[in-house]
């Protein structure tokens, strides 16, 4: 798709404007039912842009994401355009600088459109938890788009863009393209700054791409993937080349499949079959299907759900409504904190807040936060071993298929949705997920691999076979 | 153990968060049922496991300030503050006479 549109771009069959205008026009038509959007971007900036990307075109230094319309999640900043994270706290806040990643989509020529809705501070699964009100499953409006980038998946589903940008601490971007039919992307750890995105679990976050096809989320990762000083987590140069050569010999084609984890109670039977139907498909191309074994992987939605509060509590004392974000005013500093903490975070991030406050506490810390971080540790040498036979471990993206409204209202049951996709950002590695058909429903199901650290362009590979 | 009542109130001084006494009921329950759940770790002998000594690593390379202070700068962080005087950004009073 992307391809397409730059060669008609270069060929000067379409101008840039008129690319934008196409892609508002059905933003326009779809978003007020959907809800993909909390705001497009300024006329001023989005102008600067059209006529930058233009001027690319037409002097001959575009890329291939040059004129190409962009949709940004909510927690990226972008200078001089509001960012709220979808939460009320940061309603309004104008953003002084620009992240990482739109530093380097500006520097490509991309065409940033809008902010895209989703649940607050990436607190969720399915959206639902926005302050600014949920995004409906463009493929069945009675469900949920998933989450917490439900937006970024929307706007890309119904072909308001044709890529966005989400992130994902434990299954935000891979959960959301499952369930809207997409691709989605979920980097090595370390290899897209995070600088300029709102930390939530800061060992876990990490910035990704949504398309339609493997070849645009190629694409749009590999213009944001690049060293940055200014996130300390992000990979060198020396180190991605590195990692580059390790994985530049040849496939050893064989898929992990770790069958017990698969087999486990409360993953759809449909969801089961669809994935061993994968899986023979690709059995067919020449891959090997092994059977491995992760004793420890059932432990890490239990070990998520330690680290990633105690990370969420720590990253979020910043919102104290002094230097941005919403202002209660009490008599003291310490009562107008609270109570602008109180009125300004909704009610999940103010649970994970409570949740990662009690993991952390003294009496506490040794029995769940060290034990999990150990946990992590030894997860981290059980993919080590796996990845030395296979090239990918192969799972379904979710348990279950989109579900509708208000049907997960306790908490623990959505957190059980994350089961598949939380190894992934324990261990650092990069994922995957793939459509790989429809349920009986006509409702999608994502297939996800994970590669060993660094090996996204193996992941690429394999995806394009599916 | 049942999380308490008297547990979330710690925590949410601890947080620095103010409940509403009727949501407190419903929370204790969902706090309950999620400690339960994550409190599945303490199963785990990680000692038979054998844990590796090298944890809590995150940090790649040390930090270093690159950003230049102008007063352009200063202007557009704090205009995000809901009280501000001049280049300051006005709180209440910390400590009381």
């Amino acid at each position: 798709m992307i391809k397409d549109l730059h060669t008609q771009l270069i060929e000067k069959k379409i101008t840039v404007r008129e690319l934008v205008d196409k892609s508002l026009k059905t933003i326009k038509e779809k978003d007020s039912d959907i809800h993909a959007l909390l705001g497009l971007y300024t006329d001023e900036f989005l102008n600067s842009q059209i006529d930058a990307a233009q001027k690319m075109i037409d002097s001959g230094t575009a890329t291939e994401m040059t004129g190409i319309p962009v949709v940004i999640k909510d927690n990226i900043c972008v200078s001089g355009q509001v960012a709220s994270a979808g939460s009320k706290m940061l309603d309004g806040y104008v953003s002084p600088y620009d992240a990482h990643v739109i530093s380097e989509l500006k520097r490509s020529g991309a065409v940033l459109i809008g902010r895209s809705n989703m649940d607050e501070f990436a607190m969720g699964s399915s959206t639902e938890n926005s302050a600014y009100g949920a995004t409906k499953n463009p493929l069945d409006m009675t469900r949920v788009p998933g989450g917490s980038s439900g937006g970024s998946a929307a706007v890309v589903a119904y072909d308001g863009v044709p890529v966005s940008l989400g992130t994902d601490t434990g299954g935000s971007i891979r959960q959301p393209a499952s369930f809207c039919g997409l691709v989605g992307l979920k980097p090595t750890y370390g290899s897209v700054s995070r600088y300029g995105a709102m930390a939530m679990g800061s060992s876990l976050d990490q910035i990704g791409p949504f398309g339609k096809t493997v070849e645009d989320v190629e694409i749009l990762y590999k213009t944001i993937a690049t060293s940055d000083t200014r996130d300390a987590t992000s990979l060198l140069d020396t180190e991605r080349n590195t990692k580059k050569t390790l994985y530049s010999a040849p496939l050893k084609k064989k898929i992990g499949v770790p069958k017990k984890f698969i087999e486990q109670e409360g993953v759809d039977a449909e969801v089961k079959k669809n994935f061993y139907d994968t899986l023979e498909n690709l059995k067919n191309k020449g891959f090997e299907i092994v059977d491995i074994d992760l004793p420890m992987v059932e432990m890490s939605l239990a070990a998520y759900y330690i680290i990633m509060p105690a990370e969420v509590s720590s990253n979020m004392g910043r919102y104290d409504g002094v230097r941005y974000g919403m202002r209660v005013e009490g008599e003291s500093m310490n009562e107008g904190l609270t109570k602008s903490r109180s009125m300004g975070l909704g009610d999940e991030v103010q649970r994970r807040i409570l949740l990662g406050t009690y993991v952390l506490s003294s009496g506490y810390y040794d029995a769940y936060y060290n034990k999990a971080c150990a946990l992590r540790e030894i997860l981290k040498i059980e993919f080590k071993k796996v990845f030395e036979i296979v090239d990918v471990i192969a799972t379904p993206t979710s348990p279950i298929a989109p579900w509708k409204f208000g049907e997960k209202s306790d908490p623990l049951a959505m957190y059980l949705a994350d089961i598949f996709t939380v190894p992934a950002n324990i261990v650092g590695v990069p994922a995957i997920s793939v459509p790989s058909g429809l349920d009986s429903k006509n409702l999608p199901i994502g297939f996800q691999m994970m590669g060993s650290w660094g090996s996204e362009e193996n992941l690429f590979t394999i995806a394009k076979m599916i | 153990m049942k999380f308490t009542q008297e547990a979330l109130d710690n925590l949410a001084v601890l947080s620095r968060l103010s409940l509403k006494n009727e949501d407190k009921e419903k929370l204790v329950e969902q706090m309950d049922s999620i400690i339960g759940y994550i409190g599945e770790i303490n199963s785990l002998d990680l000692e038979a496991v054998g844990v590796p000594d090298k944890i809590h690593i995150n940090v790649f390379k040390t930090d270093t300030v690159t950003t230049v202070s102008s007063p352009e700068h200063t202007k557009s962080i704090i205009q995000n503050s809901k009280d501000v005087l001049g280049d300051y950004v006005k709180v209440s009073q910390v400590i009381k006479q």
